[in-house]
């Protein structure tokens, strides 16, 4: 009782203390190259090896879903590069859904997140498919909190994250952006020889002349570094639009079937392609660009060979391919680090 | 005073306690919520407390619990102590306000190129205001991008008094435009207008950024409508980039720097006909550019 009164001026931080024994955070260093802009990291939101721990727990484990049979990693596999080797993704009751599963690689240097940029940041990202119905179809945040707190198995986690075993939205979504933030891929045979690591083939190195010029220009949308520009693009899929994209956030008439530029890192892995996941094989997105893509009053100006065509030759094709291979970096892929907790 | 033997257990046990609570609350360190390195652990403040925002009182955003200054002082332009330019970027094709969401070539050059735009992002660098008694060298460059209207209007804050001139820089010299130079500028600037880097595998492409992108669509010499991208940049190494003479104007805070982007295509003559849908690796191009850039930009105090 004694002990009780003296701390009770200091309740909240004496109940942490209580609850939570070595505190103690370790700040997670993320490493990345020179041509990679700096990371978002919020103030309220450091990185911390507990935090990833945490993270990468609840990336894995089913309990986020309503009904405990979907995670976000069944959507985002490591092996096909975060993104799922479907057309379209199962939720929650078989719901499938109505966009391909994008890669999260490299998030940590990305100003918004998903097809059509509706989050504009990893913390509030996951809200997204935690309550879509198709998805991981949850009602409301209690029924997850809930859940993680009767699974008796978090507790210790949550307090080495954040000093409290309380555990809330904010924490969960907080961790899972940490987790997310550490899927750094930046150690491909593209890197290596960038690094003066070991040589291209002729085939690589025409390829990546085609890819980073305007003989191909790829680069526009898939700059050098993070091979993705952030930004939005028509780029001429189709004539008449079945999905808006970034325009149902923005309702500019500009950006109707408008969506993200993805990271080309791991495309090997990333099958299907395109936001739909229309295209199955490489060679399939490289006869469309080839083709030069269809003509509608949104498409964007950089795909400047719609109707014309980049009239590539089949060596010209096979040495981009060669050169998109390149991005594969397969230590990324096998990351122990990035895998599933729950088969050590 | 004596105690019975039991009592001086329940008394240690006490003190014990005391101690161990005491330990474990009592850690020094900033105990405010609100500060950037509020410690939850902390139960004594020892001033360590550090809250970013603007302090000066002078400025329209000071913030009264900030003890860091973060840079962000936003000032009263209307207060003589401290003078702001405010820029606004205009695009003209002739007389016209550019229509950036029409895709229907409806614009002439010399060339009797029919073209519409459909965006253009631009650097302006090296930037020198004038004033009566001193200049005013900017460390910061100008990006405008006609897809992002926050870049339209910029505000130069304290200053000493009513601008008189300005001077720039079209794109940036060779000795700014180096790769990842700006990799951390707002406005995605860095991934909107990188200039590849070969890699020593192609000359024309060594790096850098774009100094323009101006994209739209054109009716080409078959009369089909086809994009064009007029990306200017260091091709070859090739300084195209254009230094401005300084334009001069009665004291003002206020400012237009207006574009005719026709005035790309006349003195020398542009054909778009000739050069196609990209010019990035073409030193031709580039050079007919940079000669037209004289009397692109006129700048008049609002």
């Amino acid at each position: 009782m004694f002990s009780f009164y003296a701390c009770e001026q200091y309740e909240q931080d004496c109940m942490e203390i209580d609850n939570c024994n070595d505190h103690n955070l370790t700040y997670f260093n993320l490493v990345y190259p020179s041509n990679f802009p700096s990371p978002n990291i919020p103030n309220d939101n450091p990185t911390t090896f507990e935090g990833v721990n945490l993270g990468r727990h609840l990336f894995y484990d089913p309990i986020l879903s309503s009904d405990n049979t979907v995670s976000c990693a069944s959507c985002h596999k490591q092996e096909y590069a975060f993104g799922d080797n479907t057309q379209y993704s199962f939720g929650v009751n078989n719901s499938i859904g109505s966009r391909n599963a994008s890669t999260i690689i490299n998030s940590a240097f990305q100003l918004e997140y998903d097809w059509d940029g509706k989050s504009s940041s990893l913390e509030t990202q996951a809200i997204r498919p935690i309550f879509n119905e198709i998805e991981l179809h949850n009602n409301n945040w209690t029924e997850i909190v809930e859940r993680i707190e009767l699974s008796e198995f978090y507790s210790e986690m949550f307090c080495q994250a954040f000093g409290s075993s309380e555990i809330d939205s904010l924490k969960i979504l907080n961790a899972i952006a940490q987790f997310q933030r550490t899927l750094i891929s930046t150690n491909s045979k593209f890197d290596k020889w960038l690094r003066g690591e070991l040589a291209f083939t002729d085939e690589e190195i025409d390829g990546f002349n085609i890819f980073s010029t305007e003989r191909g220009d790829c680069f526009h949308c898939h700059p050098i570094g993070l091979f993705t520009d952030n930004l939005f693009h028509n780029n001429g899929l189709d004539e008449a639009y079945t999905d808006l994209g970034r325009y149902e956030i923005t309702s500019n008439p500009l950006d109707q079937a408008s969506f993200k530029s993805p990271t080309l890192r791991n495309i090997e892995f990333s099958s299907p392609y395109m936001h739909d996941g229309r295209f199955v094989t490489l060679d399939e997105v490289i006869d469309f660009y080839d083709f030069g893509g269809y003509d509608s009053p949104n498409v964007d100006p950089l795909m400047k060979y719609v109707g014309q065509g980049l009239l590539l030759s089949q060596q010209e094709k096979d040495n981009l391919k060669a050169f998109l291979l390149t991005l594969s970096d397969d230590e990324f892929i096998n990351n122990s680090d990035y895998s599933n907790p729950f088969n050590n | 005073m004596t105690f019975p033997r039991k009592n001086y257990f329940f008394l240690f046990f006490v003190i014990l306690g005391v101690t161990v609570v005491h330990n474990s609350c009592n850690d020094s360190g900033c105990t405010n919520p609100d500060a950037d390195n509020f410690d939850p652990e902390a139960d004594k403040d020892d001033g360590s407390c550090i809250i970013y925002g603007c302090i000066n009182p002078e400025a329209d955003n000071f913030n009264a619990d900030a003890n860091t200054d973060d840079g962000s002082c936003v000032y009263n332009c209307i207060n003589p102590e401290y003078y702001c330019l405010d820029i606004t970027f205009n695009h003209f094709v002739d007389n016209q306000n550019v229509n950036f969401g029409n895709n229907d070539p409806s614009y002439f050059n010399l060339a009797q190129n029919n073209y519409s735009v459909r965006r253009i992002l631009y650097v302006l660098s090296d930037i020198t205001l004038f004033f009566v008694d001193s200049t005013v060298v900017l460390d910061e460059f100008f990006f405008i991008n006609s897809d992002l209207p926050e870049t339209l209007n910029k505000t130069i804050f304290d200053l000493p008094g009513e601008c008189t001139g300005i001077s720039f820089r079209y794109g940036f010299s060779s000795i700014q435009n180096i790769d990842n130079n700006f990799i951390n500028e707002p406005d995605n600037f860095h991934l909107s207008m990188l200039w590849p880097n070969l890699n020593g595998t192609n000359d024309a492409l060594q790096g850098g950024y774009h100094y323009m992108k101006l994209e739209g669509k054109y009716i080409d010499q078959n009369s089909e409508i086809v994009f064009y991208n007029n990306h200017t940049g260091p091709t070859n190494t090739n300084d195209f980039s254009f230094l401005f003479d300084t334009y001069t104007f009665s004291p003002s805070s206020s400012i237009s720097i207006n574009m005719n982007i026709n005035n790309w295509y006349n003195d020398p003559m542009y054909n778009l006909n000739i050069f196609g849908s990209g010019i990035m690796s073409n030193n031709k191009a580039q050079t007919i550019i940079q000669q037209n850039a004289s009397d692109v930009f006129t700048v008049i105090p609002n």
